[in-house]
């Protein structure tokens, strides 16, 4: 951020915080390089597993930020992600619900669907119990721009191009990948990185996320409150 | 839970009722607890209401169906790890928050039932600045709030939640239709300000069925029929006293207690 303006004592400009978020998010970057792919159907199936135990919290954090938000526009453009990720065929559409979709992809690497149901209600590992918890709390306890603004950390990052460019290729990579494993539905199986990518309907949600905060995170405190919970959703992933 | 104690093992000793026949219990306790519709109702039934009646009515349910009916329903989305029933309360939303939220994908026009409302409160001659400026009465309020505190935290399950949806939509099955039909027969409300009472008798009914279905399905302990239960009850009773005010305040020409300021006016500096 190439500004002295000082977060949390200092009033930013829509472009300084969008810029200051996002020297924060290069430098984590430096020092946290991503985790590499599973190339394997077993690892990837393995990956899938850890993913349903516990359940699917979809619900739980895009239902907070849209009952916390008071803006009655802004509440209800977040009631329309909540149809694309909680389920388009809930009102007609064609897209069911990303834990739907991600059960899906789970089926075309080997993983029964009992199996799931059975992951969905084991037991968090210890470190899934503190992390969720404490996202799940701070949906509780932050005002509701700071909440819709914390979408910045993931789907928002498919705001910045080289981001864009890099989901757009993995989903070509995938296809390929999944071919060459023999996945028998390539099509269910990568539903849900679609829908995920900036393709998706994710694409008007990033859109949202970066105008709500430009718009509505517009105090020092705000500011300050939203720099703290993207550097702990950083920090949890 | 409120301030209940706790179930007991002597409470909890009989096994639960099959899935029917808790349901049939269900229907019971309504039967028992208020066998005839709000008392206000029926006097719009019968065509006994004023306009000014009307617009006191039509004034003090706004906040209801602005605010506590979405409030109420997305506070039990959240609580819903069920995915089969949690759907059908995210299209309870749409339906709330206005069909129209969702045109880009099925073409849906239809708006929210609080600007469906506010167009019933037009046909009867309010303007839309006398309904946000109304100061509800205070029970009404109060509803509000308490069901807001059951379905946002631990006072209701997510099942709880449920039976108490599946108690206010028999209700409004069973009032509603017919006070819009009352409002054109025998008020002369133009139908293009009616919508809503269609609308909101349909929606109840098509929500009838999965609500029982799931309270089939999950109520199956002895523990949960008890909670499901007092939440039916419970339900019933925070809808009835939502009216309640207007009823005495027509019936005896004075007006129950009201909130001090409009809940539409600026909020409250924090301390």
């Amino acid at each position: 951020m190439a500004t002295t303006k000082r977060w949390g004592r200092d009033k930013l400009s829509p472009d300084e915080l969008m810029d200051g978020l996002e020297d924060i998010r290069a430098e984590w970057k430096q020092g946290h390089p991503a985790r590499a792919k599973a190339t394997t159907i077993d690892a990837i199936a393995e990956r899938k597993r850890r993913a349903h135990q516990g359940g699917d919290g979809n619900h739980r954090f895009e239902g907070e930020r849209y009952i916390n938000t008071t803006n009655k526009d802004v509440r209800r453009f977040q009631l329309r992600k909540l149809i694309d990720e909680g389920g388009q065929d809930t009102v007609g559409g064609p897209v069911p619900s990303h834990p739907t979709l991600s059960r899906w992809h789970s089926e075309e690497f080997g993983l029964p669907k009992e199996e799931i149901d059975a992951l969905e209600k084991s037991d968090w590992s210890p470190e899934e119990l503190v992390s969720n918890g404490w996202y799940y709390w701070m949906h509780r306890t932050e005002p509701w721009p700071v909440l819709l603004g914390s979408a910045l950390v993931g789907e928002g990052e498919k705001r910045l191009p080289e981001v864009r460019e890099q989901m757009i290729q993995d989903l070509e990579e995938t296809k390929q990948l999944y071919e060459k494993l023999g996945i028998k539905d390539i099509e269910r199986a990568m539903l849900n990185q679609r829908e995920h990518s900036p393709i998706g309907a994710d694409a008007d949600h990033v859109v949202f996320g970066e105008d709500v905060t430009r718009a509505f995170v517009d105090t020092p405190e705000l500011q300050e409150r939203l720099r703290r919970v993207f550097i702990f959703r950083l920090q949890r992933r | 839970m409120l301030n209940h104690p706790p179930y007991s093992a002597d409470d909890l000793k009989d096994p639960p009722l099959p899935g029917p026949e808790f349901i049939a219990l269900l229907h019971q306790q309504r039967a028992e607890r208020y066998p005839e519709p709000p008392p206000l109702y029926q006097l719009l039934y019968d065509g006994s209401l004023t306009r000014d009646d009307l617009q006191l009515w039509a004034k003090n349910h706004y906040y209801y169906l602005d605010h506590g009916l979405q409030f109420s329903t997305a506070a039990l989305y959240i609580k819903n790890n069920d995915e089969a029933s949690r759907t059908h309360e995210l299209r309870k939303l749409i339906k709330i928050e206005g069909r129209d939220i969702v045109n880009d994908l099925v073409g849906w026009t239809t708006p929210a039932y609080e600007e469906l409302w506010m167009r019933f409160c037009e046909g009867l001659g309010l303007e839309r600045e006398e309904v946000t400026a109304w100061r509800n009465f205070t029970r009404s309020y109060f509803a509000v709030s308490t069901l807001s505190l059951c379905t946002r935290w631990w006072e209701w399950s997510w099942l709880d939640g449920i039976a108490g949806l599946f108690a206010s939509d028999l209700l409004a099955r069973d009032t509603m239709g017919k006070a819009g039909e009352a409002l054109q027969t025998q008020y002369g409300i133009a139908e293009e300000h009616l919508e809503f009472f269609r609308r909101f008798a349909d929606d109840a009914e098509e929500d009838l069925g999965w609500e029982e279905a799931t309270l089939l399905e999950w109520a199956c302990t002895t523990e949960r029929q008890l909670t499901a239960a007092r939440a039916f009850r419970y339900r019933l009773d925070i809808d009835y006293q939502y009216v309640q005010p207007v009823h005495a305040a027509i019936t005896t020409g004075e007006l129950p207690v009201q909130v001090p300021v409009s809940v539409y006016e600026e909020a409250l500096p924090s301390l």
